[in-house]
């Protein structure tokens, strides 16, 4: 039986200045992770987030974590990122305008149901990309 | 004492597979904040019943956890409860998001307190 092994690196960099041009914080965190043999996809590409709501296709995705990198690539509304299985108070995970972007190490399962993740956007349909892919379990 | 700020975010991700397929993502912004009252950053050691990163802010704000730990992981959640996690960060893990609500941040460790680098910073109505 093949077995499908992933490896995933983040890297970012943050920083902070003021209105005189201090510096006020910079950060430049990165890291890889062990390989995971028993991942099941690597998914991405883009989607259209629709204002009702859609799903981006994860049906084969191990569901305990994901690392998960959402970038709104359309220039009019924001967009909503959620787990779709999340309990109904304080879902948002995350609120991207045009061209802002975010990374998280995410748990589809947090009630014990789901397994995708739901884009929103508002007032228009809103194209997004992203990079899914199996991590290790927690 | 400084109320307008410039947030710049940059991030890469790549992801490989043992066969040589490999994909990768790129991002970067900037905000301009006004009037910001709540910059946090530093070092937390965070508690297995929760600890709050951060406060409520006025109208959102933007926020990274990075988990120092060596052994344990620690979830990220809103509003006190583990099961509206946000990220769970095995140790070296980091995430970064925005949100534009009201909500408070919470860090809570698993097995026992671990530490982590943050910042958290509110951002304005029109950012």
């Amino acid at each position: 039986m093949a077995t499908m092994a992933t490896t995933f690196t983040a890297s970012g960099s943050f920083s902070l200045t003021d209105e005189s041009g201090t510096t006020v914080f910079s950060y430049s965190p990165t890291f890889t992770s062990s390989q995971n043999t028993t991942a099941q996809t690597l998914y991405t590409g883009e989607h259209l987030a629709q204002t009702g709501g859609s799903e981006l296709a994860l049906a084969d995705v191990n569901d305990d974590r994901v690392y998960v990198f959402i970038k709104n690539v359309d220039s009019d509304y924001p967009v909503e990122v959620e787990a779709s299985a999340a309990e109904s108070s304080a879902l948002e995970m995350v609120d991207l305008k045009p061209g802002e972007c975010f990374f998280t190490p995410m748990e589809l399962n947090s009630d014990g149901t789901g397994s995708s993740i739901k884009v929103t956007a508002s007032t228009a349909d809103q194209r997004i990309q992203y990079l899914i892919c199996d991590a290790l379990d927690n | 004492m400084a109320k307008n700020y410039t947030f710049n975010a940059s991030i890469n991700c790549s992801a490989t597979s043992s066969t040589g397929y490999s994909q990768n993502q790129t991002g970067s912004f900037s905000l301009n904040l006004t009037g910001i009252d709540q910059v946090q950053t530093g070092r937390l050691d965070v508690a297995t019943g929760g600890t709050v990163i951060m406060a409520a802010p006025t109208y959102g704000k933007v926020v990274y956890v990075r988990n120092l730990d060596d052994t344990n992981f620690v979830t990220i959640s809103m509003v006190d409860d583990a099961d509206n996690a946000i990220a769970i960060l095995e140790p070296g893990e980091w995430f970064f998001t925005i949100l534009r609500d009201t909500g408070v941040i919470d860090a809570i460790a698993d097995t026992a307190a671990v530490t982590v680098e943050y910042f958290a910073v509110e951002i304005d109505a029109n950012a």
